[in-house]
């Protein structure tokens, strides 16, 4: 790599503040996506790699930027995974285990995970940004790569999806109050 | 959740299944978790060195003091092969089967495919092989990327392999796409530009990394490696491509494979295969 003389240092230190500085959250974030977990530290290492290299282009607050590269990443993960599975030789009638979706896994629990699984990828992942990764419009625009006002109108399109789907089968979450118009500028993740 | 939804029950109700806030399903940070992720990215970040420019990243103390001792561990496995053993010593690949992943790396990347072959097949890996394409200079000594290879049975044809040879910097052109009546081509592109990260390969530099559960697994598709090595004067005009010969001349399951493309039996029955739902028309 990379010199291995003591003139590497402040990069190494640099490298290694960025790595701790959000390795927590990028994890929680792999994790919500990925449920296998040899894959998920994959998609971090190789996460941490690519910001690292790009690392001239970091963004303030770099949260946001750090998942969107995550999210590609994994986007190449799940092809990549694709792939393989369809040269599975038929004959040997098992699968291989490629891990599923975590947000599958609600879909066996509670009936909002049923509604959950029933609403397309693209619509899971804007819903997700929100709910669990707690973005405001802003940050999760720039994960999705569009602009604030496009992923207000995917968040409102998913949330009705989603609602329908509730209501279909029977539930009413109370009083929900659609926020296809959230307020702006409001930082931070959880 | 951000206070831009704040008010939204709906989403509070979703926000309250994330399966982040249950470690239970999602597994809490193992001991030793965050230092593998580390050192694999700094691995991933090492790889790239030869190719991109320096990024300025010392080996980490650690990582240093367990290249000293696998290096001592080498040097007197190599010396135990040398004097005990008529195989020789592995010289051209550097192969290590861990739990969870066998690593390959170039270590001579003037060897000839069939030096690593034989070395991959002593180390009993079966179902991976090396078929070696010329690259620009730059490139020599690492690996372009692998290509899966098995058959599949799509519609009435039956496919040997993936619809895009892994090879980030190849586009998915009809070149690529192979079934049982056209070539794998491996052609590198002239600019060299193989931008690994940029689809999220498992492979950087001279290290390739294979999931240790998916080689030699019949479940899997057997895999072809494919190193970049120097152009030659001598290079046919078909030296990116593997077709029937090439096949054959690999043995085990990839002779099998060419021996069904020579005599032509290719049709999903031939190889017991059903019908899957079709993916790509046939013929493309």
């Amino acid at each position: 790599l990379m010199g291995s003389d003591g003139a590497s240092g402040p990069d190494e230190h640099a490298f290694n503040a960025l790595f701790e500085a959000h390795y927590a959250e990028l994890r929680r974030f792999v994790v919500r996506r990925i449920e296998n977990r040899a894959a998920a530290e994959d998609v971090l290492a190789e996460t941490f790699a690519i910001a690292w290299r790009r690392r001239e282009l970091t963004p303030e607050p770099a949260l946001p930027w750090l998942f969107g590269i995550c999210h590609k990443v994994i986007a190449n993960h799940r092809r990549s995974t694709k792939r393989r599975l369809r040269l599975t030789n038929r004959l040997a009638g098992t699968r291989p285990d490629v891990g599923r979706d975590p947000a599958d896994l609600l879909a066996e629990r509670s009936e909002i995970g049923r509604a959950l699984s029933r609403l397309s990828a693209a619509q899971r992942e804007v819903l997700r940004l929100v709910a669990w990764d707690g973005l405001g419009a802003t940050e999760a625009a720039a994960v999705l790569d569009c602009t604030p006002a496009a992923f207000r109108v995917r968040l409102h399109r998913a949330r009705t999806e989603l609602a329908k789907h509730l209501a279909e089968a029977g539930h009413e979450p109370g009083k929900a109050t659609s926020t296809a118009e959230p307020r702006e500028g409001l930082q931070g993740t959880r | 959740m951000n206070d831009d939804f704040q008010d939204d029950e709906l989403l509070k109700l979703l926000a309250a299944e994330d399966p982040a806030s249950r470690p239970e399903e999602t597994q809490p940070e193992s001991p030793g978790e965050r230092e593998a992720v580390r050192a694999r990215a700094t691995q991933l970040l090492h790889g790239d060195s030869g190719r991109r420019r320096s990024i300025g990243i010392p080996v980490r103390p650690r990582l240093a003091v367990a290249a000293g001792l696998a290096g001592i561990a080498l040097a007197v496995a190599v010396i135990l092969v040398v004097g005990g053993s008529s195989s020789g010593p592995a010289r051209a690949l550097a192969i290590d089967k861990g739990p969870r992943w066998v690593t390959l790396t170039i270590r001579d990347p003037t060897a000839s495919d069939a030096e690593m072959n034989q070395e991959l097949a002593a180390a009993g890996i079966d179902r991976v092989r090396v078929r070696s394409v010329p690259g620009p200079q730059k490139g020599v000594g690492t690996w372009a990327g692998y290509a899966d290879f098995g058959p599949v049975c799509e519609g009435r044809v039956t496919r040997f392999g993936d619809y895009g040879v892994r090879i980030p910097a190849a586009q998915s052109t009809p070149a690529n796409r192979h079934s049982s009546d056209s070539l794998i081509d491996l052609t590198v592109p002239h600019n060299g530009a193989l931008a690994a990260e940029q689809v999220g390969t498992p492979y950087s530099g001279a290290t390739l990394r294979l999931k240790a559960d998916e080689v030699d697994n019949p479940h899997y598709s057997a895999k072809i490696l494919v190193p970049i090595r120097a152009k030659s004067p001598q290079d046919e005009p078909h030296a990116n491509q593997i077709g029937a010969s090439e096949l054959l001349a690999l043995g085990g399951v990839f002779a099998e494979y060419g021996k069904a493309f020579e005599d032509g039996h290719t049709a999903c029955s031939d190889f017991g295969l059903k019908p899957v739902s079709r993916v790509a028309p046939p013929g493309q």
